[in-house]
């Protein structure tokens, strides 16, 4: 089987969460992102950071009625990232099939 | 590699991939609009070409401040933004929308006498909301029809 190379900032299940619900979208508000994964805030942030720092993820701040709202959305390299991460997680899983050990797909 | 270390990857990246196909779902249903939104701007579209064929143009301004505040409100509280707004739909949208805007304008005046000082300018609304709510209709179906793409794939 071929080697395939995974992100490794995306690579964790909650980052990997995080990038896939922000890929269709513009951006996302924290609050709708936390839902989704269902974790804490503490939690989302840290990944969320940790997606900044690699520069997957930007995150922008606005207040509304008074209360201060953040936004996260993918950034360009952030897209590539995952695409790509994306793309060898499914070589992964065809190469399988085509070796023939898999059949549950 | 053990056949059994691959077996494990596999499954693990075949959990991933439905884990990413799980998500993009909840987040193209965070991004579709409600119905009251729809009903909303069609009812401001109509009422604009109503006022308008009716030359009570002085009240744009409402409708124009009622369209932001919808358009701001639906924006704050649905907490996404979709990205791939098809721009063949949204062209065709506008090549829809701007015509028909200033073509029932038109004909509302010129039938005015047949239809009435109230009966034209209702008319004309009434056709362009019933448009806009197509439109916003048809948007959400598209947005469910893309759900329901992935869930198959």
């Amino acid at each position: 089987m071929k080697m395939v190379q995974f992100d490794t900032v995306i690579h964790a299940p909650n980052r990997l969460q995080i990038c896939a619900f922000l890929a269709p979208l513009e951006e996302a508000e924290f609050k709708a992102l936390r839902q989704a994964l269902e974790v804490s805030d503490s939690v989302l942030s840290k990944h969320i950071k940790q997606l900044e720092d690699a520069g997957y993820v930007k995150q922008r701040k606005s207040t509304v009625d008074g209360r201060q709202r953040t936004w996260a959305s993918l950034t360009d390299p952030g897209r590539a990232a995952f695409a790509q991460h994306v793309a060898a997680l499914r070589s992964l899983v065809d190469s399988a099939k085509l070796n023939g050990g898999d059949t549950t797909g | 590699m053990t056949s059994k270390d691959e077996s494990n990857e596999t499954a693990q990246a075949r959990e991933a991939l439905d884990s990413i196909k799980s998500m993009e779902r909840k987040a193209l249903w965070h991004a579709i609009p409600p119905r009251w939104f729809g009903v909303a701007l069609s009812v401001l579209a109509g009422a604009m070409v109503a006022l308008s064929v009716a030359d009570l143009r002085s009240y744009h301004v409402i409708v124009i401040v009622m369209m932001t505040a919808v358009l701001a409100y639906q924006s704050q509280t649905a907490g996404v933004s979709i990205r791939r707004v098809p721009p063949k739909m949204a062209g065709l949208a506008l090549m829809i929308l701007v015509p028909m805007f200033f073509l029932l304008i038109v004909a509302a005046q010129m039938f005015g006498d047949a239809l009435g000082s109230v009966g034209a300018p209702l008319l004309a609304g009434l056709i362009l909301a019933a448009i806009v709510y197509a439109l916003s209709v048809h948007e959400r179906m598209g947005l469910i029809a893309q759900i329901d793409a992935g869930d198959q794939a």
